[in-house]
C-alpha cells in the first residue's frame, strides 16, 4: 500500500511522490514500531 | 509608490503593492499534503481497524523545520465523513513522540510555540482507522523551513 505525498515550498509544488505505507493491525504493534523509530533516530 | 504597466486589455497602469511577509529571508513556507485514497489503478484506503504509517519528511542538511500546524480528515466508503473516532499520531524521531490526538471526521492542530525538527530528523504520521469501513484520509501539515547557515 502507498500514499501520495505532495511537498510545497513557498506555495509552489516542489516534489510529489508515492510513499510506502506500513499497516498495523493493533495499536500495540504500531506503538512498538513508533518507539523503535524514536530511539533509532531518522 | 511605483507604477507598473499591466499589459494588453488591462488598465495602462496600476499601483504596485508589496505585501508584508512574516518570514525572514532565511525562511520558506513549507507544507505537505498526504493522501490515502482509492484511484482507478490502486486502492490506498486504510483498511478497517488498522493503522497506516508513513514517513512524511526528512529535514535536509542545513535546515530546520518549524512545524506550525496540521489538519486531518477521514471519509468512509460512501465519501461521507467517517462517523467514528479516529486517531492521529505525529512522531518526530528526535525529541520523540509529538502528539496523540483522537478526532471524529476532521481536526485541526496548532503548535504554539512551533515544534522544531532538526536537520536529518524525520516526521512520521500514524493514522488509526477505528471504524469498520475502508477510510480515505488526508493530512495537511504546515510549517516554516529555515536555513541554519549564515
Amino acid at each position: 500500500m502507498k500514499c501520495n505525498v505532495r511537498l510545497s515550498i513557498d506555495g509552489e509544488l516542489a516534489h510529489e511522490e508515492e510513499k510506502e505505507v506500513t499497516l498495523f493491525k493493533s495499536e500495540k504493534e504500531a506503538w512498538k514500531d513508533m518507539t523503535e523509530k524514536v530511539s533509532g533516530g531518522a | 509608490m511605483p507604477l507598473r504597466g499591466r499589459g494588453r486589455g488591462l488598465p495602462d497602469w496600476t499601483r504596485e503593492v508589496k505585501y508584508p511577509t512574516i518570514l525572514s529571508p532565511k525562511q520558506q513556507e513549507w507544507s505537505v499534503l498526504l493522501e490515502f485514497k482509492k484511484t482507478d489503478g490502486s486502492d490506498n484506503r486504510i483498511p478497517p481497524f488498522s493503522i497506516a504509517s508513513t514517513n512524511v519528511y526528512t529535514v535536509p542538511e542545513g535546515y530546520r523545520l518549524l512545524l506550525k500546524g496540521a489538519m486531518c480528515s477521514m471519509t468512509g466508503e460512501h465519501d461521507m465523513p467517517l462517523n467514528a473516532w479516529c486517531k492521529i499520531w505525529l512522531v518526530i524521531t528526535t525529541p520523540g513522540f509529538l502528539g496523540d490526538r483522537y478526532f471524529i471526521r476532521s481536526d485541526a492542530l496548532t503548535f504554539v510555540p512551533s515544534q522544531e525538527i532538526k536537520e536529518g530528523h524525520s516526521l512520521y504520521v500514524y493514522l488509526h482507522n477505528k471504524s469498520s469501513e475502508y477510510a480515505s484520509a488526508t493530512v495537511n501539515l504546515i510549517g516554516v523551513l529555515e536555513s541554519t547557515r549564515g
